[in-house]
């Protein structure tokens, strides 16, 4: 017999553990997911007000209509764009205004009564705008600390939620990009502002000033030594082999004059080694390479015997190789020490960071005779703009620049008219006399 | 596995070239440069150079991979790129003669601003006033230049603005504590949230611009350094209550010379010319705070808190050297150094009216106490005042205290300016005039007699030493030495009554009178009382002394022998050049002292 209408719902005993696992709880799994993710973001939405969900968007987005075609019959033509006011375009100025000479047409009672209407309007305006101003200076009298406009770059930022804190930010804040590990680190230990010597007072002590003199008198020696040194090595050498090749030909004529060539000889010819012939006689018989094999194969199992008697018997050697390794080891930790220590001083040097190579700047000083006793006299030496420029190459800043190449001038050819250097001639004559 | 090939790890991807860099970041070398210098990224020398190079080895510029990256993320590389875009429109508005366009194009420059690059390369403020050395100097040198095709007006408007700002800084916390005239120019030295910081301040005088110098770079530079400057004086005047666009206390009180300037030019000057006090936000002062009590001190160092007491007490005596000081200077004085030095030093200062903005009393004024003069002669001379050259006051701040004005009087020949800088180290040649500051501060000389002290160079190592001579018996040649000197003394001083103007005649010369010693007599074949032999207990205790240190010498092992003769060796070495020095030095004086006798 099949029932019919709506079938009955099956019954179940619920105080059964087998029961349980019938009743359908998705309805209330799905209740829970939702509460715990609304809470995981932000709370239950049933528990906030009005305001803590919802905002008022006060700005109109009028070039959107929401899913709305743009009607194309109401679309302004790009043609006649061109009659549309340009906010850029500035009014014309006609110097007079068109308004006064209305009025001047106008009848002498009219006008007068024009005029005061407007010198009127023109007065309450006025007056408007002091009391207004009057009102303002009043209240910031009474704030004196209102209006300062805070320009703190580093001020404290504990207030804020740091990330993790409010999830909305974390995800919603562009992060700034972090530097590289190595950015905040100084690219040379040297000062930006050095110490400066004492020989360089504008009223030096004796002793300081000859001290600095010394020292770029030092500076300027070695300058010079190794110009010298360049000068040695290049201009002086190449003058000695131009005359040693200049010896050399002249010996060689005379001896092409007294002999006459000779052919040369094919002994002689093999022992300049250029390219020598290879000769069928020379090739090696089919016994002869066995027997090299053989030789040679001999010679590389005599060798790894060898060998592996040695390592065999260095088991007895434990002793001197643990000594070999101390040693070893000591010898690396006094090379690591002595990294450490020119590190150290690695940090106060200058990189070569280009093509050109750093230069320190001339030593400024003043000699004796130019120094004066008084502030009123003194004449400054050297200048900070290039002493600034020459810090940054210094501290590995700015690469040094390469050498700004002189324009050289054109040369000019040099003529004097016939007429004139008669002139000159007699003026040349006369100065001599 | 993948197989190794040559140049796909360590420095060979470490590096990229400058012209890679360029390429990769789509700049100009221009720009490129500018954004380097203003993110603070810089060139490297790789170890490795023929890895870097792949192979060819040519010395090339080389950045980090990774920070040519960082800058790629930059927001300023777009302005740049704007920037370049702006150029192009502009140039060529221009070529076509297009004035309307030119007035356009040119209203809408891009700008960009560089404070997210200062706090991004500093993130704490005392980072950024560790680093305020170079963006001192750069600024005040921008601040002096005259403007030309490459220094905009604008920028040493902004420069000086800045740098007058950072003076009323550093004058109202008191902060400066060195000051050093150089032939290049003028040192300070001040110490800000106890960072030590140390500018140069060019001299005022015709300026000659370098041929050899990359323009674009400087202002770079001081593009970004008036950034972080602006930022950093906002700063410093918030902690210390000020208002930060600096207000005067008196500036309701009006010149005469303002009428001639625009209002604003008007307050700016007067703000510039560094005589006034600023105003604070906090009415009521609270100046004399006491120091804490500490129950327990340091247990290693019980004076401990005496100690920084004493020496919060000398600060504070440093830092109102000229308190109660009225300074004039005359026309020819350097006024914007003088000036604020003296009100850094809690002194005040003021000029003629008709040379320059912000005079607050004129020469008349009988309360001055010292007139800055550097001329040979003052015609019209105040009898309530003292009339000095410049340097004095350089010398009081170096010297931590006010030395006597007799050696700055006009037209006397001036002591030498010593550097501060210097710090001696044991065992170093200190020259006269040194030792002479240093006994002045440690209260020794009173700083009267300073012609002596110069004069005996040698014999002035250690004043109890004298004493103790005193007592023992003295050669005939060290006699006959002191009469001379005491005769040159009083030479000396009658010269001095001589040249000396009624003001000098106030103070009160102390000199000490030493009575000369009963001449020995001959001796004879007589017999004489006996008397107990005198034990010369400082002798016996310097023998002492050096006994136990030739027997402790004895005990060194022979591994440090080595080490210790060489430290003795050099001790030596530096003690005969020191003699050297001390021996040209006497000869110098010798010689003097004959010119002088002869000149006379």
């Amino acid at each position: 017999m099949k029932s019919t209408g709506r079938p009955k719902p099956k019954k179940i005993s619920k105080h059964k553990k087998k029961g349980w696992k019938t009743i359908d709880s998705t309805a209330l799994e799905d209740f829970l997911d939702e509460r715990s993710f609304e809470e995981r973001t932000g709370g239950t939405i049933s528990d906030k007000s009005n305001s803590e969900l919802f905002f008022i968007d006060k700005q109109v987005d009028l070039t959107t209509t929401d899913g709305e075609k743009p009607n194309r019959r109401n679309k302004k033509l790009r043609c006649f764009s061109i009659l549309e006011p340009d906010p850029r375009i500035k009014a014309v100025n006609l110097g007079k205004s068109s308004k006064s000479q209305n009025i001047k047409r106008l009848h002498p009672d009219m006008k007068k009564r024009k005029i005061d209407k407007e010198e009127k309007l023109f007065e309450a305006e006025l007056n408007k705008f002091h009391t207004r101003n009057l009102r303002q200076r009043k209240y910031r009298k009474n704030a004196p600390n209102l209006l300062v406009k805070d320009y703190d770059l580093w001020k404290d930022l504990s207030d804020t939620p740091k990330e993790g804190e409010d999830h909305i930010l974390d995800v919603t804040i562009t992060k700034p990009v972090k530097p590289p590990k190595n950015h905040y680190k100084k690219p040379s230990a040297v000062p930006a502002v050095t110490d400066p010597h004492p020989g360089m007072s504008y009223n030096p002590t004796y002793g300081d000033h000859q001290n600095l003199l010394g020292k770029a008198l030092r500076v300027e020696l070695k300058k010079k030594k190794d110009e010298e040194k360049i000068q040695k090595e290049t201009v002086l050498k190449k003058i000695e082999v131009e005359e040693k090749v200049k010896n050399k030909e002249v010996k060689k004529d005379k001896d092409e004059t007294s002999e006459e060539d000779e052919e040369m000889s094919d002994e002689d010819l093999m022992s300049t080694g250029l390219n020598p012939a290879v000769r069928r006689e020379d090739k090696k018989s089919y016994k002869q390479k066995q027997h090299d094999w053989k030789v040679k194969i001999r010679a590389r199992q005599k060798n790894a015997l060898k060998s592996r008697r040695i390592r065999e018997s260095e088991v007895y050697r434990i002793k001197t190789f643990n000594k070999e390794f101390k040693e070893k080891e000591q010898i690396t930790k006094k090379r690591m020490k002595k990294k450490q220590r020119l590190e150290k001083r690695e940090v106060f040097k200058t990189k070569r960071l280009g093509h050109a190579k750093f230069e320190d700047a001339d030593i400024d000083l003043q000699l004796g005779k130019e120094l004066s006793g008084s502030l009123r006299k003194l004449k400054p030496e050297g200048n900070i703009m290039s002493d600034r420029y020459k810090s940054y190459q210094k501290r590995n800043i700015i690469p040094a620049p390469a050498g700004i190449q002189k324009r050289k001038l054109a040369h000019v050819k040099f003529y004097e008219k016939r007429g004139h250097r008669e002139i000159s001639e007699q003026d040349a004559a006369k100065n001599k006399k | 596995m993948k197989r190794k090939r040559k140049y796909e790890s360590g420095a060979a991807t470490a590096f990229i070239t400058r012209n890679q860099a360029l390429r990769k970041l789509q700049l100009s070398l221009k720009d490129f440069r500018q954004l380097c210098i203003l993110k603070g990224i810089y060139p490297q020398e790789p170890q490795k150079l023929k890895q870097a190079t792949k192979g060819s080895g040519i010395t090339r510029t080389f950045y980090f991979v990774k920070d040519i990256n960082y800058l790629s993320h930059e927001p300023l590389i777009v302005k740049f790129r704007q920037t370049k875009r702006f150029m192009k429109r502009l140039t060529k508005a221009v070529h076509k003669k297009n004035d309307d366009a030119v007035a356009r194009i040119k209203a809408s420059r891009p700008k960009y601003k560089l404070d997210h690059i200062v706090k991004e390369r500093y993130p704490s403020f005392i980072d950024a006033v560790r680093d305020l050395d170079d963006c001192l100097t750069m600024c005040f040198l921008f601040a002096t230049l005259p403007t030309s095709f490459s220094v905009k007006n604008r920028s040493v408007q902004l420069c000086r603005r800045l740098t007058v700002e950072f003076q009323h800084f550093v004058i109202t916390s008191q902060a400066l504590r060195k000051v050093f005239i150089s032939i290049k120019g003028i040192y300070y030295q001040a110490e800000i949230m106890g960072q030590t910081i140390t500018w140069i301040v060019p001299h005022k005088v015709g300026y000659q611009q370098p041929s050899d110098i990359d323009f674009k770079i400087m202002r770079t530079f001081v593009d970004f350094y008036t950034t972080l400057l602006g930022f950093t004086n906002f700063r410093l005047y918030h902690s210390l209550n000020l208002h930060y666009p600096p207000q005067l206390q008196l500036a309701g009180e009006k010149d005469e010379t303002e009428t001639k300037c625009l209002k604003s030019e008007a307050t700016e000057e007067r703000l510039a010319a560094m005589t006034q006090t600023l105003k604070s936000m906090v009415t009521d002062n609270i100046e004399d705070a006491e120091v804490d009590e500490f129950p327990v001190g340091n247990p290693d160092d019980p004076d401990f808190i005496e100690k920084a007491k004493l020496e919060s007490e000398k600060l504070n005596q440093f830092q109102n050297l000229f308190k109660g000081k009225k300074f004039f200077l005359n026309r020819e004085i350097p006024r914007e150094s003088v000036t604020f030095i003296i009100r850094s030093f809690g002194g005040e200062v003021s000029w003629d009216k008709s040379l320059a903005v912000g005079a607050t009393y004129q020469e008349s004024d009988e309360s001055i106490t010292h007139q800055i003069v550097d001329r040979p002669s003052v015609e019209k001379q105040f009898l309530s005042r003292y009339y000095i050259q410049p340097q004095w006051i350089f010398d009081c701040v170096n010297s931590q205290m006010l030395i006597p004005v007799e050696d700055y009087f006009p037209g006397v020949e001036l002591p030498p300016h010593l550097s501060p800088f210097v710090k001696e180290k044991e065992g170093d040649y200190v020259p006269a005039e040194r030792k002479q500051q240093i006994r002045r501060q440690q209260g020794i000389d009173s700083g009267v007699e300073e012609d002596d002290g110069l004069m005996d160079d040698d014999d002035d190592d250690d004043d109890e030493d004298e004493e103790e001579e005193a007592v023992e018996e003295e050669d005939d040649d060290e006699e006959e030495e002191e009469e001379e000197e005491e005769e040159d003394d009083s030479d000396e001083n009658s010269d001095d009554e001589e040249e000396e103007t009624p003001k000098k005649s106030k103070k009160a010369v102390k000199k000490p009178v030493k009575t000369p010693k009963p001449a020995k007599k001959p001796k004879d074949m007589a017999v004489t009382p006996g008397s107990v032999e005198k034990v010369n207990l400082n002798r016996k205790v310097q023998q002492q002394e050096k006994e136990e240190k030739r027997l402790a010498e004895m005990m060194i092992p022979k591994k440090k022998k080595r080490l210790y003769q060489t430290i003795v060796k050099s001790q030596t070495r530096r003690d005969t050049k020191i003699q050297q020095l001390k021996e040209k030095r006497k000869v110098i004086n010798r010689r003097n002292k004959l010119a002088k006798a002869g000149g006379e």
